[in-house]
């Protein structure tokens, strides 16, 4: 456990992760309707607010991501993204009750893993590495520190 | 405890406040989507061991080839948004339909409806832009897939009408009633 309290890898965690989250944002905000699709291959949420939940998914995966890159409100930001990654994994176990064969749409429209064991693993991975950062980071490591005191 | 409650409320307020800056961008983007979708789903297929659409395709020539006789019930009409074999025969040797195959790449490889297009339901994103390119507006699309029992040629004709086709229908039987009747096939497993 020692080593995961280092703030160096704490950072590199936060990079990884907020960068896997902000490429994946970026793909889908720049193919809405594309992400709208997959929302909806899940069969999952009624389709009326399909749209709606594929933006504010995209968007807080940016706005997280970027967060927990930067070390603005890192704990809050990962927490935002522990709580997408905790609904994925709810989304993805359904798909696969269903017996339903789709692409996961994690990162996009194209090149993604098929909803699976090892998609929702991936998943639980990121999920337990949100969570940690969400109680071990103590934002020594961010933008904040960088700019001059507040008197 | 309360910690993680905290912080789990802080990032609730930045999805919030993600969502809402997304709805701005959505509005002001060239081509936005409604934020409410509004669809009428086309919902054919035969759901568990029967259901209403069962009696549809007890004829052994392919579903509702003849139509309903005096005094049939309701199910044995074909249901709302589908095409039978009959018709789209008719209508694919006229060459008035595009015919979309919604299944795996594979197996549309090794047989489809003849002249059919695939566009695999579990990739559907990737073929976005050809399906915006695939005919005007108005053209008769009908979707199929393996049988009457998989729905992923619903959910394809669902996603076609939400991107403007209005004339998309799904021919429920699917391949295996195609293949059944012995109707025009292609593919490498096709004899």
């Amino acid at each position: 456990m020692g080593l995961l309290r280092r703030k160096e890898v704490l950072f590199l965690l936060r990079i990884v992760v907020g960068a896997a989250f902000v490429y994946g944002a970026y793909l889908k905000i720049l193919g809405p309707q594309k992400f709208a699709m997959s929302v909806r291959s899940y069969q999952v949420l009624p389709i009326a607010v399909s749209n709606l939940f594929a933006i504010a998914v995209a968007w807080s995966e940016l706005v997280a991501g970027a967060c927990l890159i930067f070390g603005v409100f890192t704990r809050q930001a990962a927490a935002a993204l522990a709580i997408l990654l905790t609904v994925f994994i709810a989304a993805m176990i359904v798909v696969l009750a269903k017996g339903i064969v789709i692409d996961c749409g994690c990162f996009g429209p194209e090149g993604n893993l098929p909803v699976g064991w090892l998609a929702i693993v991936r998943n639980l991975v990121l999920l337990a590495i949100t969570l940690w950062v969400m109680r071990a980071d103590d934002g020594s490591v961010s933008i904040r520190r960088l700019l001059p005191a507040r008197r | 405890m309360k910690t993680f409650i905290h912080n789990l409320a802080g990032g609730l307020v930045i999805m919030v406040v993600a969502a809402v800056v997304g709805v701005i961008h959505n509005s002001v983007r060239g081509s936005s989507m409604p934020l409410i979708q509004k669809v009428e789903a086309i919902s054919t297929a035969v759901r568990g061991s029967g259901g209403d659409n069962a009696a549809v395709f007890d004829n052994p020539t392919g579903p509702a080839a003849a139509p309903a006789a005096q005094g049939e019930t309701a199910s044995t009409t074909v249901p709302e948004g589908s095409v039978t074999m009959e018709e789209l025969r008719t209508m694919m040797e006229a060459g008035t339909v595009i015919i979309i195959d919604a299944r795996a790449v594979d197996v549309y490889a090794e047989g489809h409806i003849a002249g059919a297009v695939n566009v695999p339901f579990d990739r559907l994103p990737e073929y976005y832009e050809r399906l915006t390119e695939l005919a005007s507006p108005d053209a008769a699309i009908v979707c199929y897939c393996f049988g009457p029992t998989c729905d992923f040629s619903d959910q394809l004709a669902t996603e076609l009408k939400i991107m403007g086709y209005t004339n998309v229908r799904v021919f429920t039987g699917g391949w295996e009633y195609w293949q059944k009747a012995g109707y025009p096939a292609e593919g490498t497993k096709v004899d």
